[in-house]
């Protein structure tokens, strides 16, 4: 790799220009968006620049639990902000979706900079958090997309549960049609960009190692990894956290807990 | 055999933060013997299908207890318990497949081997669907037969209590009183005790039957005349 060309501070300002584009857009066209243009693009900058000097930092100490650390506090984030999609109320999701992200992820990860990559030593920042990350990015959506859809069918099918309960099903049994649905649909989304890959679109990690000089076979290989990998830690994830999920939605003696949106 | 002694129950408030309403059921006690029918008169919403649910454990009680045959339900394992104490809901619930398939529901969470066709047959005609094809999928059949094909199911578990909730929601009341009649004489030699609620009047003769009113999240009982005389009006 000889590096990509730098950008300096003066030509980020010219990308600014884009976004000045966005905002004339948005007045003359009354869509309302400026506000959260100029907030977005405040944010992006900040969130960036934070980023940019935490990593600088961590790469600096190389040290295992500063990374685990770090990863645990995005998967955190990401936990939040699953929570925060999600209209659903009366059941926590925070703490078990916190908790099976960090377990499935952290293996995950592990798995792959250590026997895949074969980094040294096995945390190495500059792979296992960009690996990390995009784990955590794509099984984000799928997590919220599957329990988005166990709670809305729970609730729609409820006389269905409640039927299977009433003929001596268990709280799993009654609910395994919708535990299948609500993992699929957070599947579909990972599979159906393995099936675009590489003829719909060129993914963002392999857009960067082109423009970081990579050779494009080294670039496809790393991406054929990440893509087979973000598929099994979506399932994974998924089946994790909405088996934990699911078990909250009923009490210990099979009642379904969640109530219908209009209480009788 | 089923003795309920002071149930209380409020469904929760809407908001976490706030107290829990009113309680709907407030101190409820009844007895059910065995092979007794009753029916429960209220008007819609007094906590009468509550109730039942509270029966069949799919609510929480806040204060009371229900021993079935001596023991406290909440010792039995609640999957054995709700095949002794079946509840027929208030619009049948049909799933995806034919009528074989919903029939033989009732044997997917046991041990128990799923009767055979010519016994299917036999049982269809005892709920008064003898035209009925088992291969013909359960969503073409209409609103009553739907009910009474629910109510095979339960019947096939052989409870010992069969709880009706609101019969003429789903069917006529010349209807509802069949199909509880059905309920009523079970499959075995000893039928299931019946307890029915409804919010309307049923065209009902039978003097065995015991007539309850639930007033105030209690039940009271109604003077039988009262009760025969508006059966016979109907």
């Amino acid at each position: 790799m000889n590096g990509a060309l730098e950008i300096g501070y003066g030509q980020l300002a010219f990308a600014l220009l884009f976004v000045v584009i966005g905002g004339i857009a948005s007045l003359r066209l009354k869509l309302g968006l400026e506000r959260d243009l100029l907030w977005g693009t405040v944010r992006t900058v900040a969130q960036l620049l934070l980023m940019g000097l935490v990593l600088t930092w961590v790469f600096a100490q190389q040290s295992w639990w500063i990374v685990l650390g770090l990863y645990a506090v995005m998967i955190l984030f990401a936990a939040r902000i699953i929570r925060g999609r999600l209209r659903e109320r009366a059941i926590p999701v925070f703490l078990p979706t916190f908790v099976s992200m960090l377990l499935s992820y952290m293996t995950i990860s592990y798995l792959v900079v250590n026997f895949i990559v074969q980094a040294e030593p096995w945390y190495l920042p500059e792979y296992f958090l960009p690996i990390g990350g995009m784990v955590i990015g794509n099984s984000m959506n799928a997590i919220a997309v599957s329990l988005d859809r166990l709670f809305s069918e729970l609730r729609r099918r409820r006389a269905e549960i409640e039927l299977h309960l009433l003929l001596g099903a268990t709280g799993a049994q009654a609910s395994a049609m919708i535990f299948r649905d609500a993992i699929r649909a957070g599947m579909i989304p990972s599979i159906n960009s393995m099936m675009g890959v590489g003829l719909v679109f060129i993914p963002g990690m392999m857009t960067g190692q082109i423009l970081a000089g990579a050779d494009p076979m080294v670039a496809v290989n790393y991406q054929i990894m990440v893509m087979l990998m973000l598929v099994g830690s979506t399932a994974i994830g998924s089946v994790l956290v909405v088996t934990l999920v699911r078990a909250r939605c009923f009490s210990r003696d099979h009642r379904l807990i969640l109530r219908r949106a209009s209480s009788e | 055999m089923l003795r309920i002694e002071g149930l209380t129950f409020a469904y929760p408030a809407t908001d976490a933060s706030a107290a829990p309403g009113p309680p709907l059921i407030n101190g409820l006690s009844l007895e059910l013997g065995s092979g007794e029918i009753v029916l429960i008169r209220g008007p819609s919403g007094c906590g009468k299908s509550t109730l039942l649910r509270l029966i069949v454990r799919l609510e929480e009680a806040q204060d009371g207890t229900i021993v079935l045959d001596g023991e406290d339900i909440r010792r039995i394992p609640v999957t054995t318990y709700r095949r002794r104490v079946a509840l027929l809901q208030q619009l049948p619930v049909m799933t995806d497949g034919s009528v074989r398939d919903n029939v033989r529901l009732s044997f997917r969470y046991t041990h128990e081997v799923p009767h055979t066709d010519t016994v299917l047959r036999a049982r269809l005609a005892e709920v008064e669907l003898d035209g009925v094809g088992l291969e013909v999928p359960a969503a073409q059949l209409s609103v009553g037969q739907q009910q009474r094909l629910a109510l095979l199911r339960l019947l096939a578990m052989r409870p010992r209590v069969l709880l009706l909730d609101e019969p003429t929601a789903s069917l006529d009341p010349d209807a509802a009183l069949r199909l509880m009649r059905v309920a009523a004489r079970g499959w075995d030699a000893v039928p299931p005790a019946l307890l029915v609620v409804s919010h309307q009047e049923l065209p009902i003769q039978d003097t065995t039957l015991r007539i309850l009113a639930f007033r105030d999240g209690r039940l009271a009982s109604v003077s039988r005349d009262v009760d025969t005389s508006s059966g016979r009006d109907a």
